[in-house]
């Protein structure tokens, strides 16, 4: 079993970090040709330029997936040079300042929604459209053990990954018999510049409060995060849809 | 990617690997360099898989094994012991179904799908686990539970029932052996294609059945390795305990 994406055309949004910029460079390793968005400008093109300075075949967009006009100029865009999607990794996301609900302001909550929940179903919409005709593509929703269990201070980002669970299985149960497979990772918190947000201003013990109740006692590395999603994208892996697959040390499980 | 799935050197033991899901996984195994014991009641049909693994360079041994006897339970991790080593990747496959309905059920057809699929499966698991804890060195136990451990059908009290409390097994020795570096998961898949059920899915019922299902088609083995792997290897899914892993192309999200 040799996993390469020689030939795969592979979209991956939020792109320039954490999750998605270890993955973009896992994917580059294996051959993909990358199509990339972020909302941060600079560091995916400085990503770009360097991935591209290595041999790789990339497009980078700065897009906004909570745009619906950003997102669709996208894909159009991506379309007309690759003309094809083979893999969608909906990977941008963001976190909400850490608040009880009754404290939470709705500002805040909007905003996760949007970003989290409206822009993988924005992706989605365009991702699906592009692989029904091909009868094949793979989609893969990072979505979070947030959106399998309530996450006190986390409400909106818990509630926009429910949400991206729920859209998951749903496209899943509509597209399976048009070839597509759609999937949602769910990872607990590893050491990305997304826990160093939450973690701004407080002390060594908060990290180790956020492993308090994994079965393992400590986060994930990124690396085991990404494998998985690596595996899960790869084409030996043809009859998985619908699932949600924690990588959570066991938190969710117990 | 290859190195994600390398088991060489590791004993990794499975059970009802005679036919079907675990004979496919015994040679999945010893396709990735482990020595594989194969675990049945039955030597004879064992012997023959053996052979096609060592034909094709692999290594593994068969050992006779009844998963209701904690005698021949213990005698086989000795046996494998003195031979292999310490069995570090277990895949707890033995299981049997029978398919009648709740009101039909009789005491011996329930205790004997409960003992095969959820106390056979236990007693694996912890005769497993207490010799990687003696031995002091890691583990990976993958129960083989079913998408029927999540969901229901119709004449499938029993095996929905043990498949169902075998997650909560598997969950809870995530929890319990997570500290000492042994990792439980559970693979559920949706209908795969054996020999045990190859004639059913030929049949008119059957085949009105696959068309009911949201991809209309039976799975094949072989889509069930990464998963499988996924599970089995230290390297590939080394922060993955206690996940129940659901692989039916979408069969467990929409209508049974």
């Amino acid at each position: 079993m040799n996993i390469h994406f020689k030939n795969k055309t592979v979209f991956i949004s939020g792109a320039s970090s954490g999750f998605g910029l270890l993955i973009t460079k896992k994917m580059a390793e294996l051959g993909a040709t990358l199509l990339l968005v972020d909302k941060q400008s600079d560091p995916l093109q400085k990503l770009s330029k360097q991935l591209e300075d290595d041999g790789t075949k990339v497009m980078a967009l700065t897009c906004d997936v909570s745009n619906e006009n950003d997102v669709s100029n996208t894909f159009d865009q991506f379309m007309e040079k690759f003309g094809r999607i083979d893999i969608a990794i909906n990977n941008a996301g963001i976190i909400n300042s850490m608040n009880r609900i009754a404290d939470c302001p709705f500002d805040d909550f909007k905003k996760v929604i949007e970003v989290n929940l409206s822009g993988c179903f924005l992706c989605l919409k365009q991702q699906i459209k592009h692989m029904v005709p091909k009868k094949k593509g793979v989609i893969l929703n990072v979505a979070s053990v947030s959106g399998l269990i309530g996450s006190p201070f986390l409400g909106p980002y818990s509630a926009s990954k429910h949400g991206v669970i729920g859209l998951t299985k749903t496209a899943a149960a509509e597209y399976g018999r048009k070839g597509l497979r759609v999937n949602a990772i769910c990872p607990t918190f590893a050491n990305t510049p997304m826990l160093d947000d939450i973690a701004k201003g407080k002390d060594e013990k908060f990290k180790e409060q956020l492993y308090a109740n994994i079965p393992m006692q400590r986060l994930a590395q990124p690396e085991e995060v990404v494998n998985v999603m690596i595996m899960l994208c790869s084409e030996y892996n043809t009859y998985m849809n619908g699932a949600e697959i924690p990588v959570d040390g066991g938190l969710t499980a117990v | 990617m290859m190195t994600y799935f390398n088991l060489e050197n590791k004993v990794a033991l499975v059970t009802g690997a005679s036919s079907g899901i675990g004979k496919h996984f015994a040679k999945l195994l010893a396709q990735q360099g482990a020595k594989v014991v194969l675990g049945a009641r039955r030597k004879d049909k064992l012997d023959t898989v053996v052979s096609e693994i060592i034909d094709v360079g692999g290594t593994a041994m068969s050992v006779v094994l009844d998963v209701t006897d904690p005698q021949s339970i213990s005698a086989a991790f000795d046996h494998i012991y003195s031979h292999y080593g310490v069995v570090q990747v277990l895949s707890n496959n033995a299981g049997i179904s029978d398919s009648i309905l709740a009101l039909s059920t009789t005491e011996e057809s329930w205790n004997s799908v409960i003992e095969t699929n959820l106390t056979g499966g236990w007693r694996m698991a912890i005769s497993m686990a207490k010799q990687c804890v003696e031995n002091n060195v890691s583990g990976s136990i993958v129960n083989t539970a079913s998408i029927l451990g999540l969901r229901v059908s119709m004449g499938q009290s029993s095996y929905a029932t043990s498949k169902a409390a075998l997650i909560q097994l598997t969950r809870s020795l995530a929890l319990e052996l997570s500290r000492k570096n042994i990792r439980a998961n559970a693979l559920c898949p949706g209908y795969f294609l054996t020999e045990l059920n190859e004639e059913y899915f030929q049949t008119d019922k059957g085949k009105k059945y696959i068309q009911s299902m949201p991809s209309q088609r039976l799975g094949q083995l072989n889509e069930l390795d990464v998963p499988f792997l996924l599970l089995a290897c230290e390297q590939a899914g080394s922060y993955m305990n206690g996940s129940v892993l659901v692989v039916d192309a979408g069969h467990s999200i929409s209508n049974m």
